[in-house]
């Protein structure tokens, strides 16, 4: 009996033993196959990213926002520098969706650059340090929430919100914020061109007479590769050697008569000159010192405010202070654009009376054929209707070299207060920024297109009361259905 | 597979879950179709799916916490084992029921899509490419929920894992966010290899750029601009394959101790 028993403990024994075996190799093969598993789904889809996540990539949206340009490709795949570009913020799914115009263009940027262009996010308010490291002398400010440029010691810093346009006419009407246009690719090709360029301008704004601040306007020349300066003209003797253009940007007051033949010698060295005016920062002022500058260009700023007339130009039925404008054909149009500047408290420019040969002069923006002007702003002392002048170019071909200067009698290409109300990307500060190029003579490569935006606005909203009854459907009766059914379902089948 | 397929999907509309989740999911689009609607004029169906991701939370526990543990609780799961059918089509069978369901949830909003069209509203790529995006992060986050009800006998406690695992996946560019700060400190503080700032803060951002590589609601986000890449759909099958995988190693390990 015992050795009966003793035989079947063996058997069991070795029953229990294989059992076990059996249990451990398929443990042994149930974790195996698990961390099998994720090596070949880890190695599949990183070999995938690097090899062909580019490639398998389409971008279908309606304005290929978020693909480059041939302009850019053209640009970015010329690079023998390295550039940098840091969003300061940290990528998360959130800023994902926040800067979706940004990101997957960046990505971009970084793909066709051959490896000269890195793209990363630091948040500036976990990593402090992040200040210094990429701009170690302090020469600009970075903020959280922008995007830093950087090729060397170059920076240029661009603002998400000076990337888009906005429809104007949605916000007037329904103050509602509709997005017109984007340019994040016309700003970051831009301020890479620019801090890889080995060439700088220098742009120099005069001070001391009152002239308004220019902060919006030295964003938007850095943007196209300039560097600017203020330029106190009392006791200087000679206007800096790298100036490339001098602005005198809105004064208040006329340059003094020491200025007079420091900017006329400035001039006749080729130098460049944009004069801003307008009738709204300085009424009733002659600037005689001024014009005796500007009389060596054969223009003339004159004392008299516009007045628009053709009720087409007008922005207002009530006041013709305010109006579209006329770009002709010209130097810095090949042909004319009708009502393509929006111009105000116009301070009229004309041609002066010094007919030389060698000097041309020609309008920049002018008024319609029905336009007055105001003698000394004063509305009862009014000239004949016909074109005016809200800006004039002129060119001085009499000395060894070149000058060139332009005089625009409005401050709604140029001012703060302009630029910040209707961004960098509205259509009189890109016809500055055209205009400052051609007289700088910089190549105007860097002309990428601004896409418009796929504006989700409805084009035939129905009425309020439909729209309460669609609301109610959608939100209650639908929803409201498919509880009831559920409920009737469950009641019809609890006892099944 | 068609078998268990069909009894599945059918057996959410034999019971109120189906019904509640899509109720839910009507409720929560046209609340938003609504507002946009009265309060701007304008709906971009991409930013009412991104917010309809938010349901998931809810709405995915609902329909996947009775795929496995309520057989477990029944005691039919046997039948499974025993049946005549590969243990994995079980589990595909059950999958593509919850997948269907949330399906049939999705197409609620076409309805949006129509009056939006009606309305003169635009449906654009990027419409499509969400879609695309939400249907595959919906798959993902689905198979988590079958691999929660799968470990669990218990039908809430299987809703609350796979509630706080498919929250955990949404966030985890914020942890990514997180543990690269924390990552930044440390590294900073030892220091032994003297490495400078820069390097440290590079690391850093590697540290978080592997972490958000493995965020689906990240990866997928480009297609509501109208992007369309295989990669990201890829990586969305990849996790489906793994946590399917996952499911099935656990039931075929459960029929193994059974038997």
């Amino acid at each position: 009996m015992s050795r009966i028993k003793q035989n079947n403990d063996e058997e069991i024994q070795v029953e229990k033993k294989s059992v076990d075996k059996r249990a451990n190799s398929m443990k042994f093969f149930s974790v195996g196959s698990v961390f099998v598993i994720i090596a070949i789904l880890l190695v599949v889809n990183i070999l995938f990213d690097s090899v062909l996540g580019n490639t398998l990539k389409w971008d279908f949206s309606s304005m290929q926002t978020n693909s480059l340009s041939s302009v850019s490709k053209g640009i970015i795949s010329k690079l023998d520098k390295d550039v940098e570009i840091v969003g300061l913020f940290a990528r998360t799914s959130d800023t994902e969706s926040t800067y979706k115009d940004f990101i997957p263009l960046l990505d971009e940027y970084a793909k066709y650059s051959d490896g000269h262009i890195t793209v990363r996010y630091v948040d500036p308010n976990v990593y402090p340090s992040i200040s210094t490291e990429l701009d170690p002398n302090k020469t600009i400010t970075i903020t959280a929430n922008t995007f830093v440029v950087k090729c060397g010691d170059k920076l240029r810093v661009i603002n998400p919100a000076d990337c888009y346009t906005y429809d104007e006419q949605a916000y007037y009407y329904s103050g509602q914020t509709v997005i017109q246009s984007v340019s994040t690719e016309l700003k970051f090709t831009g301020a890479i061109s620019s801090v890889t360029s080995d060439t700088v301008s220098k742009v120099y704004f005069t001070s001391g007479h009152g002239e308004a601040t220019h902060a919006q306007l030295d964003t938007l020349l850095n943007n196209n590769g300039f560097e600017t300066a203020d330029l106190t003209t009392r006791d200087l003797t000679v206007i800096p050697d790298d100036c490339s253009l001098l602005i005198v940007n809105l004064p208040t007051s006329d340059i003094s008569t020491d200025d007079i033949p420091l900017i006329s010698n400035y001039l006749q060295t080729g130098g460049n000159l944009i004069v801003i005016s307008d009738y709204s920062s300085a009424t009733d002022q002659a600037f005689t010192n001024l014009n005796e500058v500007l009389h060596t260009m054969n223009l003339n700023l004159t004392n008299s405010r516009i007045c628009e007339n053709d009720m087409n130009y007008r922005i207002q039925a009530t006041t013709g202070y305010g109006s579209y404008a006329i770009v002709p054909a010209g130097t810095f149009s090949s042909s004319e654009a009708d009502k393509a500047i929006f111009a105000a408290y116009g301070r009229a420019v004309t041609a002066y009376d010094n007919p030389k040969s060698y000097i041309t002069t020609e309008p920049l923006i002018t008024t319609s054929a029905n336009a007055v002007l105001e003698d000394k702003g004063d509305p009862s002392s009014i000239g004949t209707a016909g074109t005016q002048n809200f800006a004039m170019y002129s060119k001085n071909s009499g000395g060894k070299t070149d000058s060139e200067a332009v005089v625009i009698g409005t401050s709604y290409l140029t001012s703060d207060a302009y630029i910040s109300a209707y961004s960098l990307n509205d259509q009189n500060v890109v016809f500055f920024s055209t205009v400052v190029k051609q007289l700088v003579g910089i190549d105007n490569t860097v002309q990428v297109p601004v896409k418009e935006y796929p504006n989700y606005t409805f084009t035939s909203t129905p009425s309020a009361s439909v729209q309460g009854f669609l609301s109610v459907v959608l939100i209650a009766i639908l929803p409201l259905a498919f509880v009831i059914t559920g409920i009737v379902v469950y009641k019809k089948r609890k006892h099944l | 597979m068609s078998a268990i397929y069909k009894r599945e999907l059918a057996s959410y509309f034999r019971s109120p879950i189906g019904w509640v989740a899509i109720a839910i999911f009507a409720l929560m689009g046209g609340f938003f179709f609504a507002i946009y609607m009265q309060n701007s004029s304008s709906v971009n169906i991409s930013d009412e799916l991104n917010f309809l991701r938010y349901v998931f939370f809810v709405v995915i526990p609902l329909i996947t916490m009775r795929l496995f543990s309520e057989e477990k609780k029944n005691g039919t799961e046997v039948l499974l084992y025993t049946a005549p059918v590969p243990l994995y089509k079980v589990v595909l069978g059950k999958y593509f029921a919850a997948l269907s369901l949330l399906l049939i949830m999705v197409s609620s909003t076409l309805i949006h899509v129509v009056l939006v069209v009606i309305m003169g509203g635009l449906v654009d790529t990027g419409t499509l490419g969400s879609y695309i995006g939400f249907v595959f992060l919906a798959a993902v986050f689905i198979s988590i929920g079958v691999l929660c009800s799968a470990v669990t006998e218990n039908q809430i406690i299987a809703a609350v894992i796979s509630f706080v695992v498919i929250f955990f996946s949404t966030i985890l560019s914020m942890i990514a966010s997180t543990v690269q700060s924390a990552f930044v400190s440390i590294v900073t503080t030892l220091n032994f290899l003297k490495l400078s700032t820069s390097s440290i803060n590079k690391a850093g951002e590697a540290v978080a750029n592997g972490i958000n590589w493995l965020d689906p609601s990240v990866r997928t986000d480009t297609f509501t601009q109208g992007i369309f890449s295989i990669s990201p759909l890829l990586f969305c099958l990849s996790l489906v394959i793994l946590f399917l995988f996952l499911t099935y190693r656990i039931l075929e390990k459960r029929r193994w101790s059974q038997s």
